[in-house]
């Protein structure tokens, strides 16, 4: 099945989009700029900052784990060749 | 004065070990450091590990110990704009790192300046690059110190950044 080149940069970038979520989230400090809910004592606006410090960094895996994914399905087709590619361990 | 053993043995002990670390580390997967890769970037064989370990030690600077806290404290909240910066600096770095490495792996780019005067072809933008990595750092070197020290002179140093001498 043929593919065009906008569906194929599509399939392989749309994981990226989530990034719009951490920006959205942060930027909008009118949602967050208040005490309650408390959480241990310490007041939203602190402890919703710090959560999406996690959320972001749990962002980043799934777009890299989704794209890793699809990079190497197409290095096995034979579509692409990623020899000195940063990734290795160490 | 009464001495902390507590506070002195765990500071004495990280010293000895980071000491060790240090002497250690000299001799594992040696270098020719006469060679400007091999003393900037480790030659290029570090991985997935170490890099994350060197980019650990870059967002946990004394920026982040001292002049943020310090922040906080004299302004309040408005002091939290690093965590949101931070949060939305990663996706950026994100879709630009793997891209900008592979260039100047393939090119033999050192620093940003070698990208920058490769890419555009000037030597002045190139320079300015250098020179702002040098001079970028000076303004919270002294926000951090201005209590304690005064204006330090090593603040002074910074601007001096073996980046801007390739120039």
């Amino acid at each position: 099945m043929a593919q065009s080149e906008q569906t194929r940069v599509w399939l392989r970038y749309w994981p990226r989009l989530l990034f719009v979520l951490p920006f959205a989230a942060m930027l909008w400090v009118p949602s967050y700029n208040r005490i309650e809910p408390e959480f241990i004592g310490i007041p939203f606006f602190y402890w919703y900052q710090l959560l999406w410090i996690l959320l972001g960094a749990a962002i980043v895996v799934v777009v890299y784990t989704i794209e890793t994914r699809s990079t190497r399905a197409r290095e096995k087709a034979g579509e692409i060749d990623t020899t000195g590619v940063p990734g290795d361990l160490f | 004065l009464t001495l902390d053993w507590t506070a002195t043995a765990i500071f004495v002990a990280l010293f000895a070990f980071v000491t060790w670390l240090g002497f250690v580390a000299a001799h594992w997967r040696k270098g020719d450091l006469n060679l400007l890769h091999e003393w900037g970037l480790g030659g290029r064989r570090f991985g997935t590990v170490i890099t994350w370990f060197l980019l650990g030690g870059d967002l946990y600077t004394a920026y982040t110990f001292i002049a943020v806290p310090a922040l906080i404290y004299g302004i309040g909240a408005m002091g939290f704009f690093a965590v949101p910066y931070t949060i939305m600096i990663y996706p950026i770095l994100f879709l630009i790192f793997p891209r900008m490495w592979k260039i100047a792996h393939e090119r033999g780019h050192v620093t940003a300046a070698d990208y920058v005067r490769d890419r555009f072809d000037s030597r002045m933008l190139a320079l300015a690059v250098g020179g702002k990595s040098g001079v970028g750092p000076t303004p919270a070197c002294f926000g951090s110190r201005w209590r304690r020290w005064g204006s330090s002179p090593r603040c002074l140093i910074s601007p001096f950044s073996w980046s801007a001498w390739r120039w």
